[in-house]
Protein backbone atom coordinates (compact mmCIF):
# COMPACT_ATOMS: atom_id res chain seq x y z
CA UNK A 1 0.00 0.00 0.00
CA UNK A 2 1.47 3.31 -1.18
CA UNK A 3 0.30 6.13 0.51
CA UNK A 4 0.51 9.46 -1.78
CA UNK A 5 0.72 13.18 -0.02
CA UNK A 6 -2.07 15.86 -1.74
CA UNK A 7 -0.07 18.96 -2.84
CA UNK A 8 -3.34 20.59 -1.58
CA UNK A 9 -3.15 20.92 1.43
CA UNK A 10 -4.43 24.86 1.95
CA UNK A 11 -3.71 25.13 5.77
CA UNK A 12 -0.07 24.25 5.34
CA UNK A 13 0.81 25.78 2.28
CA UNK A 14 -0.40 29.14 4.22
CA UNK A 15 1.19 27.93 7.18
CA UNK A 16 4.34 28.08 5.63
CA UNK A 17 3.57 31.33 3.20
CA UNK A 18 1.92 33.43 6.11
CA UNK A 19 4.80 34.75 7.84
CA UNK A 20 6.62 36.39 4.79
CA UNK A 21 3.48 37.49 3.44
CA UNK A 22 2.80 39.82 6.82
CA UNK A 23 5.64 41.05 7.10
CA UNK A 24 5.91 41.89 3.40
CA UNK A 25 2.39 43.52 4.31
CA UNK A 26 3.92 45.82 7.04
CA UNK A 27 7.13 47.08 5.45
CA UNK A 28 6.57 46.30 1.78
CA UNK A 29 2.83 46.77 0.85
CA UNK A 30 1.62 49.18 3.08
CA UNK A 31 4.44 51.65 2.45
CA UNK A 32 3.74 51.45 -1.26
CA UNK A 33 0.35 52.29 -1.02
CA UNK A 34 1.52 54.89 1.72
CA UNK A 35 3.30 56.10 -0.59
CA UNK A 36 0.73 56.18 -3.38
CA UNK A 37 -1.62 58.29 -1.63
CA UNK A 38 1.26 60.64 -0.54
CA UNK A 39 1.89 61.38 -3.90
CA UNK A 40 -1.36 62.99 -4.14
CA UNK A 41 -1.66 64.93 -0.81
CA UNK A 42 0.52 67.90 0.44
CA UNK A 43 1.72 66.05 3.16
CA UNK A 44 5.67 67.81 4.16
CA UNK A 45 8.02 67.64 7.17
CA UNK A 46 6.02 70.53 9.00
CA UNK A 47 2.59 69.24 8.73
CA UNK A 48 2.78 65.93 9.13
CA UNK A 49 2.57 66.09 12.90
CA UNK A 50 -0.17 68.54 13.38
CA UNK A 51 -2.02 66.08 10.67
CA UNK A 52 -2.77 69.15 8.89
CA UNK A 53 -2.13 68.01 5.10
CA UNK A 54 -4.87 67.24 2.53
CA UNK A 55 -5.81 65.60 -0.74
CA UNK A 56 -4.43 68.12 -3.46
CA UNK A 57 -5.34 65.82 -6.53
CA UNK A 58 -2.75 65.40 -9.35
CA UNK A 59 -1.01 68.89 -8.15
CA UNK A 60 2.13 67.65 -7.27
CA UNK A 61 2.89 65.42 -10.42
CA UNK A 62 1.74 68.99 -12.57
CA UNK A 63 3.87 70.87 -10.16
CA UNK A 64 7.35 68.34 -10.98
CA UNK A 65 7.04 69.00 -14.87
CA UNK A 66 6.22 72.74 -14.16
CA UNK A 67 9.03 73.68 -11.99
CA UNK A 68 11.01 76.54 -13.49
CA UNK A 69 14.44 74.85 -12.56
CA UNK A 70 13.60 71.68 -14.55
CA UNK A 71 15.44 69.21 -12.58
CA UNK A 72 12.47 66.82 -12.57
CA UNK A 73 12.11 66.26 -16.45
CA UNK A 74 16.02 67.01 -16.56
CA UNK A 75 16.00 63.76 -13.82
CA UNK A 76 13.80 61.89 -15.88
CA UNK A 77 16.13 62.16 -19.08
CA UNK A 78 18.96 61.50 -17.04
CA UNK A 79 17.82 58.45 -15.66
CA UNK A 80 16.87 56.90 -19.11
CA UNK A 81 20.04 57.78 -21.09
CA UNK A 82 21.68 56.84 -17.63
CA UNK A 83 20.10 53.18 -18.08
CA UNK A 84 20.51 53.13 -21.88
CA UNK A 85 23.79 53.92 -22.32
CA UNK A 86 24.85 51.66 -19.48
CA UNK A 87 23.24 48.45 -20.61
CA UNK A 88 23.97 49.07 -24.14
CA UNK A 89 28.26 48.94 -23.12
CA UNK A 90 27.44 46.99 -20.31
CA UNK A 91 25.99 44.21 -22.67
CA UNK A 92 27.83 44.67 -25.51
CA UNK A 93 31.14 44.36 -23.42
CA UNK A 94 29.80 41.86 -20.88
CA UNK A 95 29.17 39.79 -23.82
CA UNK A 96 32.54 39.97 -25.79
CA UNK A 97 34.21 38.95 -22.35
CA UNK A 98 31.87 35.74 -21.66
CA UNK A 99 32.47 34.96 -25.35
CA UNK A 100 36.65 35.69 -24.73
CA UNK A 101 36.82 33.23 -21.53
CA UNK A 102 34.65 30.67 -22.75
CA UNK A 103 37.63 30.08 -25.01
CA UNK A 104 39.15 26.66 -23.31
CA UNK A 105 42.44 28.29 -22.84
CA UNK A 106 44.39 28.28 -19.24
CA UNK A 107 43.45 29.81 -16.33
CA UNK A 108 40.39 31.37 -18.35
CA UNK A 109 38.17 30.49 -15.28
CA UNK A 110 40.28 31.66 -12.97
CA UNK A 111 40.55 35.26 -14.58
CA UNK A 112 36.87 35.42 -15.08
CA UNK A 113 36.39 34.85 -11.21
CA UNK A 114 38.57 37.48 -10.84
CA UNK A 115 36.76 39.84 -12.32
CA UNK A 116 33.56 39.67 -9.98
CA UNK A 117 35.23 41.20 -8.12
CA UNK A 118 34.34 44.18 -9.46
CA UNK A 119 30.74 43.25 -9.21
CA UNK A 120 31.59 42.27 -5.50
CA UNK A 121 32.17 45.80 -4.13
CA UNK A 122 29.14 47.94 -3.00
CA UNK A 123 27.98 50.80 -4.81
CA UNK A 124 29.33 53.23 -2.06
CA UNK A 125 32.85 52.08 -2.38
CA UNK A 126 32.62 51.96 -6.10
CA UNK A 127 31.33 55.52 -6.00
CA UNK A 128 34.06 56.69 -3.74
CA UNK A 129 36.75 54.89 -5.85
CA UNK A 130 34.86 56.49 -9.20
CA UNK A 131 35.43 59.92 -7.04
CA UNK A 132 39.43 59.08 -6.34
CA UNK A 133 40.20 58.17 -9.48
CA UNK A 134 38.26 61.09 -11.24
CA UNK A 135 39.29 63.97 -8.30
CA UNK A 136 41.48 66.89 -10.07
CA UNK A 137 45.05 65.43 -8.89
CA UNK A 138 43.79 61.61 -9.71
CA UNK A 139 45.17 58.89 -11.76
CA UNK A 140 42.34 59.67 -14.85
CA UNK A 141 43.93 63.56 -15.41
CA UNK A 142 47.43 62.32 -14.53
CA UNK A 143 47.35 59.85 -17.00
CA UNK A 144 45.56 61.93 -19.87
CA UNK A 145 48.01 64.90 -18.99
CA UNK A 146 51.70 62.71 -19.72
CA UNK A 147 49.90 61.05 -22.89
CA UNK A 148 49.51 64.73 -24.35
CA UNK A 149 45.67 64.53 -24.94
CA UNK A 150 45.06 67.16 -22.09
CA UNK A 151 46.67 70.22 -20.92
CA UNK A 152 45.10 71.15 -17.89
CA UNK A 153 43.38 68.94 -15.03
CA UNK A 154 39.68 68.42 -16.21
CA UNK A 155 37.01 68.42 -13.15
CA UNK A 156 35.01 65.65 -14.50
CA UNK A 157 32.87 65.66 -11.87
CA UNK A 158 32.10 69.23 -11.36
CA UNK A 159 31.90 70.07 -14.82
CA UNK A 160 27.80 69.59 -16.05
CA UNK A 161 28.75 68.06 -18.98
CA UNK A 162 30.29 65.19 -17.83
CA UNK A 163 29.51 64.30 -14.39
CA UNK A 164 26.83 62.04 -15.99
CA UNK A 165 28.83 60.82 -18.09
CA UNK A 166 31.39 59.79 -15.46
CA UNK A 167 28.82 58.00 -13.43
CA UNK A 168 27.91 55.78 -16.50
CA UNK A 169 31.29 54.83 -17.01
CA UNK A 170 31.69 53.97 -13.81
CA UNK A 171 28.53 52.01 -13.68
CA UNK A 172 30.06 50.60 -17.44
CA UNK A 173 32.80 49.19 -15.45
CA UNK A 174 30.55 48.11 -12.69
CA UNK A 175 28.55 45.49 -14.80
CA UNK A 176 30.80 44.20 -17.17
CA UNK A 177 31.26 40.82 -14.89
CA UNK A 178 27.56 40.63 -14.01
CA UNK A 179 26.56 40.77 -17.62
CA UNK A 180 29.56 38.12 -18.39
CA UNK A 181 28.85 36.08 -15.26
CA UNK A 182 24.83 35.94 -16.29
CA UNK A 183 25.84 35.42 -20.44
CA UNK A 184 28.42 32.51 -19.60
CA UNK A 185 26.15 29.45 -18.90
CA UNK A 186 24.24 30.17 -21.94
CA UNK A 187 27.06 30.06 -24.20
CA UNK A 188 28.63 27.11 -22.30
CA UNK A 189 25.11 24.91 -22.85
CA UNK A 190 25.42 25.33 -26.68
CA UNK A 191 26.59 22.04 -28.04
CA UNK A 192 30.25 22.36 -29.31
CA UNK A 193 29.68 19.61 -31.93
CA UNK A 194 27.16 22.40 -33.98
CA UNK A 195 29.85 24.62 -34.47
CA UNK A 196 32.08 21.77 -35.60
CA UNK A 197 29.18 21.12 -38.34
CA UNK A 198 29.36 24.42 -39.55
CA UNK A 199 32.82 24.58 -39.99
CA UNK A 200 32.58 22.17 -41.88
CA UNK A 201 30.29 23.60 -44.27
CA UNK A 202 32.62 26.48 -44.41
CA UNK A 203 30.67 28.92 -41.99
CA UNK A 204 33.37 31.58 -40.84
CA UNK A 205 33.78 33.03 -36.98
CA UNK A 206 31.41 35.79 -37.86
CA UNK A 207 28.59 33.51 -39.50
CA UNK A 208 28.99 31.24 -36.79
CA UNK A 209 28.33 33.98 -34.00
CA UNK A 210 25.63 35.20 -36.07
CA UNK A 211 23.48 32.34 -37.30
CA UNK A 212 24.33 29.88 -34.45
CA UNK A 213 25.56 31.89 -31.03
CA UNK A 214 22.69 34.77 -31.44
CA UNK A 215 19.70 32.53 -32.31
CA UNK A 216 20.34 30.39 -29.26
CA UNK A 217 21.36 32.97 -26.73
CA UNK A 218 18.01 34.82 -27.05
CA UNK A 219 15.84 33.83 -24.47
CA UNK A 220 19.19 34.58 -22.11
CA UNK A 221 20.14 37.87 -23.53
CA UNK A 222 16.33 39.00 -23.47
CA UNK A 223 16.26 38.55 -19.70
CA UNK A 224 19.98 40.10 -19.13
CA UNK A 225 18.64 43.17 -20.38
CA UNK A 226 15.36 43.57 -19.52
CA UNK A 227 16.39 42.84 -15.73
CA UNK A 228 19.69 44.71 -16.42
CA UNK A 229 17.06 47.85 -17.33
CA UNK A 230 14.87 46.96 -14.03
CA UNK A 231 18.28 47.49 -11.84
CA UNK A 232 19.72 50.22 -13.72
CA UNK A 233 16.71 52.46 -13.89
CA UNK A 234 16.17 52.66 -10.45
CA UNK A 235 19.83 53.72 -9.22
CA UNK A 236 20.59 55.80 -5.93
CA UNK A 237 24.05 54.94 -3.78
CA UNK A 238 26.44 55.70 -7.46
CA UNK A 239 25.03 58.62 -8.27
CA UNK A 240 24.67 60.11 -5.03
CA UNK A 241 28.57 59.02 -3.60
CA UNK A 242 29.79 60.00 -6.85
CA UNK A 243 28.31 63.70 -8.04
CA UNK A 244 25.99 64.05 -5.32
CA UNK A 245 23.44 64.88 -8.46
CA UNK A 246 25.41 67.24 -8.90
CA UNK A 247 27.20 69.69 -10.33
CA UNK A 248 24.05 71.95 -9.98
CA UNK A 249 21.98 69.19 -10.45
CA UNK A 250 22.87 68.57 -14.01
CA UNK A 251 23.23 64.26 -12.87
CA UNK A 252 20.25 64.18 -10.95
CA UNK A 253 18.30 60.54 -11.23
CA UNK A 254 14.98 59.92 -10.49
CA UNK A 255 15.65 58.12 -7.18
CA UNK A 256 18.19 60.61 -6.07
CA UNK A 257 15.93 63.53 -7.07
CA UNK A 258 12.65 61.75 -4.91
CA UNK A 259 14.95 61.67 -2.31
CA UNK A 260 16.16 65.68 -2.38
CA UNK A 261 12.72 66.48 -2.18
CA UNK A 262 11.95 64.49 0.63
CA UNK A 263 14.85 64.41 2.30
CA UNK A 264 16.39 67.62 1.84
CA UNK A 265 13.67 69.76 1.29
CA UNK A 266 11.27 67.84 3.54
CA UNK A 267 8.56 68.01 1.04
CA UNK A 268 7.63 64.37 1.58
CA UNK A 269 4.45 64.28 -1.08
CA UNK A 270 6.50 65.76 -3.70
CA UNK A 271 9.38 63.09 -3.21
CA UNK A 272 6.82 60.25 -2.70
CA UNK A 273 5.12 61.75 -6.80
CA UNK A 274 8.84 61.23 -7.85
CA UNK A 275 9.32 58.04 -6.58
CA UNK A 276 5.65 56.97 -8.00
CA UNK A 277 6.31 58.13 -11.48
CA UNK A 278 10.02 55.89 -11.17
CA UNK A 279 7.56 53.00 -10.08
CA UNK A 280 5.45 53.14 -12.92
CA UNK A 281 8.17 53.22 -15.30
CA UNK A 282 9.71 49.89 -13.79
CA UNK A 283 6.11 48.35 -13.48
CA UNK A 284 5.45 48.83 -17.02
CA UNK A 285 8.74 47.00 -18.13
CA UNK A 286 8.09 44.27 -15.52
CA UNK A 287 4.69 43.64 -16.94
CA UNK A 288 6.59 43.51 -20.49
CA UNK A 289 8.89 40.77 -19.02
CA UNK A 290 6.67 39.44 -17.52
CA UNK A 291 4.52 38.44 -20.90
CA UNK A 292 8.24 38.04 -22.49
CA UNK A 293 8.76 35.18 -20.12
CA UNK A 294 5.41 33.98 -20.08
CA UNK A 295 5.47 32.99 -23.65
CA UNK A 296 8.58 31.95 -23.94
CA UNK A 297 8.48 29.79 -20.87
CA UNK A 298 6.18 28.05 -18.50
CA UNK A 299 6.35 30.71 -15.69
CA UNK A 300 3.85 29.45 -12.80
CA UNK B 1 48.58 30.10 -35.97
CA UNK B 2 47.75 25.90 -34.68
CA UNK B 3 45.50 25.37 -31.86
CA UNK B 4 48.42 25.62 -29.15
CA UNK B 5 49.83 28.77 -30.35
CA UNK B 6 46.22 30.16 -30.60
CA UNK B 7 45.65 29.61 -26.91
CA UNK B 8 49.00 31.30 -25.96
CA UNK B 9 47.78 34.36 -27.59
CA UNK B 10 44.16 34.06 -25.47
CA UNK B 11 45.82 33.95 -22.44
CA UNK B 12 48.24 36.51 -23.06
CA UNK B 13 45.45 39.05 -24.41
CA UNK B 14 43.18 38.20 -21.63
CA UNK B 15 45.68 38.18 -18.92
CA UNK B 16 46.26 41.73 -19.99
CA UNK B 17 42.37 42.76 -20.64
CA UNK B 18 42.33 41.46 -16.74
CA UNK B 19 45.07 43.62 -15.24
CA UNK B 20 43.74 46.72 -17.35
CA UNK B 21 40.13 45.95 -15.82
CA UNK B 22 41.09 45.35 -12.33
CA UNK B 23 43.17 48.37 -12.21
CA UNK B 24 40.87 50.57 -10.38
CA UNK B 25 40.92 48.08 -7.52
CA UNK B 26 44.59 47.70 -6.97
CA UNK B 27 44.70 51.54 -7.23
CA UNK B 28 42.17 51.30 -4.29
CA UNK B 29 44.32 48.60 -2.52
CA UNK B 30 47.74 50.55 -2.94
CA UNK B 31 46.06 53.70 -1.97
CA UNK B 32 45.48 52.39 1.01
CA UNK B 33 48.80 51.77 1.83
CA UNK B 34 50.12 54.88 0.81
CA UNK B 35 51.12 58.16 2.96
CA UNK B 36 49.71 61.35 3.23
CA UNK B 37 53.01 62.63 1.26
CA UNK B 38 52.53 60.11 -1.32
CA UNK B 39 48.88 60.40 -2.32
CA UNK B 40 48.83 64.18 -1.47
CA UNK B 41 52.00 64.43 -3.81
CA UNK B 42 50.86 65.42 -7.63
CA UNK B 43 53.08 62.33 -9.03
CA UNK B 44 50.97 59.35 -7.60
CA UNK B 45 53.41 56.70 -8.04
CA UNK B 46 51.91 53.18 -9.05
CA UNK B 47 53.53 51.70 -6.47
CA UNK B 48 53.65 52.47 -2.57
CA UNK B 49 56.87 52.82 -0.75
CA UNK B 50 56.11 49.99 1.48
CA UNK B 51 53.43 47.20 1.80
CA UNK B 52 52.12 47.86 5.18
CA UNK B 53 48.93 48.17 7.25
CA UNK B 54 49.75 51.45 9.04
CA UNK B 55 46.58 53.09 7.71
CA UNK B 56 44.44 50.08 9.17
CA UNK B 57 45.85 50.69 12.18
CA UNK B 58 45.72 54.28 12.41
CA UNK B 59 42.36 54.47 11.10
CA UNK B 60 40.85 51.99 14.34
CA UNK B 61 43.29 54.27 16.57
CA UNK B 62 42.50 57.40 15.40
CA UNK B 63 38.62 56.92 14.34
CA UNK B 64 36.47 55.47 17.23
CA UNK B 65 33.55 55.68 14.77
CA UNK B 66 35.07 53.49 12.05
CA UNK B 67 35.34 50.11 14.39
CA UNK B 68 31.71 51.01 16.12
CA UNK B 69 30.17 51.52 12.36
CA UNK B 70 31.89 48.36 11.22
CA UNK B 71 30.33 46.12 14.31
CA UNK B 72 26.62 47.97 13.11
CA UNK B 73 27.14 47.14 9.43
CA UNK B 74 27.65 43.49 10.84
CA UNK B 75 24.88 43.47 12.95
CA UNK B 76 22.80 44.51 10.41
CA UNK B 77 23.50 42.10 8.10
CA UNK B 78 23.46 39.15 10.13
CA UNK B 79 19.94 40.28 11.01
CA UNK B 80 19.05 41.05 8.06
CA UNK B 81 19.90 37.55 6.78
CA UNK B 82 18.07 35.89 9.75
CA UNK B 83 15.26 37.35 9.36
CA UNK B 84 15.17 36.65 5.08
CA UNK B 85 16.29 33.15 5.75
CA UNK B 86 13.37 32.63 8.69
CA UNK B 87 10.42 34.18 6.50
CA UNK B 88 11.30 33.58 3.19
CA UNK B 89 12.29 30.10 2.72
CA UNK B 90 9.32 29.02 4.39
CA UNK B 91 7.81 30.77 1.65
CA UNK B 92 9.47 29.52 -0.87
CA UNK B 93 8.83 26.00 -0.26
CA UNK B 94 5.31 26.81 0.23
CA UNK B 95 4.80 28.32 -3.47
CA UNK B 96 7.20 25.44 -4.57
CA UNK B 97 5.37 22.45 -2.77
CA UNK B 98 1.66 23.20 -2.83
CA UNK B 99 -1.01 24.24 -5.17
CA UNK B 100 -3.35 26.66 -3.64
CA UNK B 101 -6.22 28.86 -5.17
CA UNK B 102 -4.34 32.46 -4.73
CA UNK B 103 -0.98 30.49 -5.21
CA UNK B 104 -0.49 33.16 -9.04
CA UNK B 105 -1.40 36.15 -7.11
CA UNK B 106 1.28 35.41 -4.47
CA UNK B 107 4.18 34.60 -7.04
CA UNK B 108 3.11 37.94 -8.85
CA UNK B 109 3.64 39.75 -5.49
CA UNK B 110 7.17 38.15 -4.74
CA UNK B 111 7.77 38.73 -9.11
CA UNK B 112 6.61 42.41 -8.70
CA UNK B 113 7.89 43.00 -5.38
CA UNK B 114 11.50 41.98 -6.48
CA UNK B 115 12.17 44.85 -8.80
CA UNK B 116 10.49 47.76 -6.51
CA UNK B 117 12.98 50.63 -6.49
CA UNK B 118 14.07 51.09 -2.34
CA UNK B 119 13.75 54.50 -3.08
CA UNK B 120 9.52 53.69 -3.56
CA UNK B 121 9.14 52.60 0.61
CA UNK B 122 12.18 55.31 1.85
CA UNK B 123 9.55 58.46 2.97
CA UNK B 124 6.58 55.89 4.34
CA UNK B 125 9.53 53.90 6.10
CA UNK B 126 11.03 57.14 7.55
CA UNK B 127 7.22 57.86 8.50
CA UNK B 128 6.40 54.78 9.83
CA UNK B 129 9.44 54.09 12.11
CA UNK B 130 9.54 57.77 13.12
CA UNK B 131 6.12 56.91 15.04
CA UNK B 132 7.73 53.36 16.22
CA UNK B 133 10.64 55.52 17.98
CA UNK B 134 12.57 52.96 15.77
CA UNK B 135 14.68 55.70 13.88
CA UNK B 136 18.23 55.62 15.07
CA UNK B 137 18.30 52.41 15.40
CA UNK B 138 20.16 49.86 13.71
CA UNK B 139 16.84 47.88 13.29
CA UNK B 140 15.19 50.12 10.84
CA UNK B 141 17.71 49.41 8.66
CA UNK B 142 17.26 45.43 9.38
CA UNK B 143 13.38 45.88 8.91
CA UNK B 144 13.72 47.67 5.65
CA UNK B 145 16.42 45.32 4.25
CA UNK B 146 14.89 42.35 4.70
CA UNK B 147 11.89 43.22 3.55
CA UNK B 148 13.46 44.44 0.16
CA UNK B 149 15.29 41.32 0.20
CA UNK B 150 12.83 38.90 1.00
CA UNK B 151 10.66 38.98 -2.38
CA UNK B 152 14.13 37.97 -4.12
CA UNK B 153 14.92 35.64 -1.31
CA UNK B 154 11.95 33.66 -2.23
CA UNK B 155 12.69 33.19 -6.01
CA UNK B 156 16.23 32.67 -5.71
CA UNK B 157 14.89 29.76 -3.58
CA UNK B 158 11.74 28.03 -5.11
CA UNK B 159 14.09 26.43 -8.11
CA UNK B 160 15.60 24.31 -5.83
CA UNK B 161 12.65 23.17 -3.60
CA UNK B 162 10.85 22.29 -7.28
CA UNK B 163 14.00 20.13 -7.81
CA UNK B 164 13.61 18.08 -4.65
CA UNK B 165 11.82 15.16 -5.67
CA UNK B 166 8.27 14.17 -4.19
CA UNK B 167 9.38 10.73 -3.54
CA UNK B 168 11.57 11.98 -0.83
CA UNK B 169 9.19 13.80 1.18
CA UNK B 170 6.43 10.60 0.80
CA UNK B 171 8.85 8.56 2.03
CA UNK B 172 9.16 10.58 5.31
CA UNK B 173 5.43 11.09 5.64
CA UNK B 174 5.00 7.04 5.53
CA UNK B 175 7.66 6.82 8.26
CA UNK B 176 5.12 8.79 10.19
CA UNK B 177 7.18 12.13 9.81
CA UNK B 178 4.47 15.65 10.08
CA UNK B 179 4.44 18.09 6.96
CA UNK B 180 6.91 20.16 10.02
CA UNK B 181 9.23 17.30 10.15
CA UNK B 182 9.70 16.81 6.49
CA UNK B 183 10.28 20.23 5.97
CA UNK B 184 12.97 20.54 8.95
CA UNK B 185 14.76 17.27 8.44
CA UNK B 186 14.33 16.02 4.72
CA UNK B 187 13.83 19.40 2.77
CA UNK B 188 16.18 21.26 4.36
CA UNK B 189 19.15 19.66 4.78
CA UNK B 190 18.96 18.70 1.22
CA UNK B 191 18.46 22.60 0.00
CA UNK B 192 22.09 23.52 2.27
CA UNK B 193 23.27 25.43 -1.05
CA UNK B 194 20.51 27.40 -1.76
CA UNK B 195 20.20 28.21 1.52
CA UNK B 196 23.68 29.42 1.75
CA UNK B 197 22.73 31.73 -1.33
CA UNK B 198 20.23 33.38 -0.10
CA UNK B 199 22.09 34.29 3.41
CA UNK B 200 24.86 35.17 0.87
CA UNK B 201 22.64 37.40 -1.12
CA UNK B 202 20.82 38.94 2.05
CA UNK B 203 23.82 39.31 3.82
CA UNK B 204 25.31 41.19 0.90
CA UNK B 205 22.15 42.96 0.58
CA UNK B 206 22.22 44.45 4.34
CA UNK B 207 26.01 44.96 4.53
CA UNK B 208 25.95 46.99 0.88
CA UNK B 209 22.73 49.66 1.64
CA UNK B 210 23.62 52.82 1.93
CA UNK B 211 20.03 54.66 1.43
CA UNK B 212 18.15 52.97 4.50
CA UNK B 213 20.45 53.89 7.06
CA UNK B 214 21.72 57.38 5.81
CA UNK B 215 17.89 58.26 5.83
CA UNK B 216 16.66 56.12 9.18
CA UNK B 217 19.44 57.09 11.15
CA UNK B 218 21.08 60.72 12.02
CA UNK B 219 23.02 59.23 15.29
CA UNK B 220 26.55 58.50 14.08
CA UNK B 221 26.72 56.09 16.66
CA UNK B 222 24.34 54.05 14.82
CA UNK B 223 25.47 53.77 11.60
CA UNK B 224 26.58 50.94 9.34
CA UNK B 225 29.99 51.30 7.89
CA UNK B 226 28.20 52.32 4.24
CA UNK B 227 27.32 55.57 5.93
CA UNK B 228 30.05 55.92 8.18
CA UNK B 229 32.52 55.73 4.87
CA UNK B 230 30.58 58.28 3.35
CA UNK B 231 30.31 60.82 6.21
CA UNK B 232 33.98 59.75 6.03
CA UNK B 233 34.53 61.00 2.94
CA UNK B 234 32.60 64.22 3.69
CA UNK B 235 34.68 65.11 6.12
CA UNK B 236 38.16 64.21 4.96
CA UNK B 237 37.72 64.20 1.41
CA UNK B 238 41.16 64.67 0.37
CA UNK B 239 42.80 62.30 2.66
CA UNK B 240 41.89 59.57 -0.31
CA UNK B 241 45.07 57.24 1.73
CA UNK B 242 42.70 56.92 4.58
CA UNK B 243 39.18 56.90 2.73
CA UNK B 244 40.29 54.11 0.59
CA UNK B 245 41.57 52.17 4.21
CA UNK B 246 38.03 53.02 5.42
CA UNK B 247 36.18 51.55 1.87
CA UNK B 248 38.67 48.50 2.30
CA UNK B 249 37.31 47.69 5.46
CA UNK B 250 33.99 47.74 3.98
CA UNK B 251 35.09 45.52 0.98
CA UNK B 252 36.53 43.21 4.02
CA UNK B 253 34.18 40.85 4.82
CA UNK B 254 32.64 40.49 1.27
CA UNK B 255 35.73 39.38 0.37
CA UNK B 256 36.02 36.83 2.46
CA UNK B 257 32.74 35.23 0.99
CA UNK B 258 33.86 35.91 -2.12
CA UNK B 259 36.88 33.21 -0.91
CA UNK B 260 35.12 31.09 0.97
CA UNK B 261 31.70 31.22 -0.67
CA UNK B 262 32.92 31.47 -4.56
CA UNK B 263 30.38 29.16 -5.97
CA UNK B 264 27.21 30.98 -3.96
CA UNK B 265 28.40 33.88 -4.85
CA UNK B 266 27.96 34.07 -8.96
CA UNK B 267 25.05 35.72 -10.42
CA UNK B 268 24.53 32.94 -12.63
CA UNK B 269 23.08 30.43 -9.72
CA UNK B 270 20.44 32.55 -9.32
CA UNK B 271 19.09 32.18 -13.08
CA UNK B 272 16.02 30.34 -12.29
CA UNK B 273 15.17 32.96 -10.28
CA UNK B 274 15.25 34.93 -12.21
CA UNK B 275 12.10 33.45 -14.27
CA UNK B 276 10.31 33.01 -11.30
Amino acid sequence: MRKKISDREPFMAWAFLLPALIFLAAFCIYPVAYNIVMGFQDMNMMNLRTKSYSFVGFKQYVDLFKDPTGVFPNSVLNTFKYTIFSIIFQFILGFAFALLFAKQFRGARMMRALLMLVWLLPATVTGLLGKFMFADNGIINGCLRSLGIIQNNVGWLVERTSALNCAILVNIWKGIPYNMMLLTPGLLNIPGDIYESAAMDGADSWQKFVYMTMPMMKPTMMTVVVLGFINTFKVFDLIYVLTGGGPVQSSEVLASVAYRYSFTSGDFSRGAASANILFVILLLVSMYYLKFVKTDTEVM
Amino acid sequence: MNASRRKVFWFVFSLMLCMAFLFPIYWMVTASMKTDGEIFSSQSSLFPKSVNLDNYIAIFQTQKSVGRSFVNSIINAVFTMMLCLILAIPAAYSVARFRFQAKKAVLLLFLVAQMLPPTLTLTPLFIMFSSLKLTNTIFSVVLACAASSIPFSVMIMRPYFLAIPKELEEAAIIDGCSRFGTFWRIILPVSKSGIITVAVFAFVAGWNNLAYPMTFIQNSNAWPATAGLYAFNNEYGLQWNMVMTYAMILLFPLLLMFIFLQKYMVPGQTDGAMKG
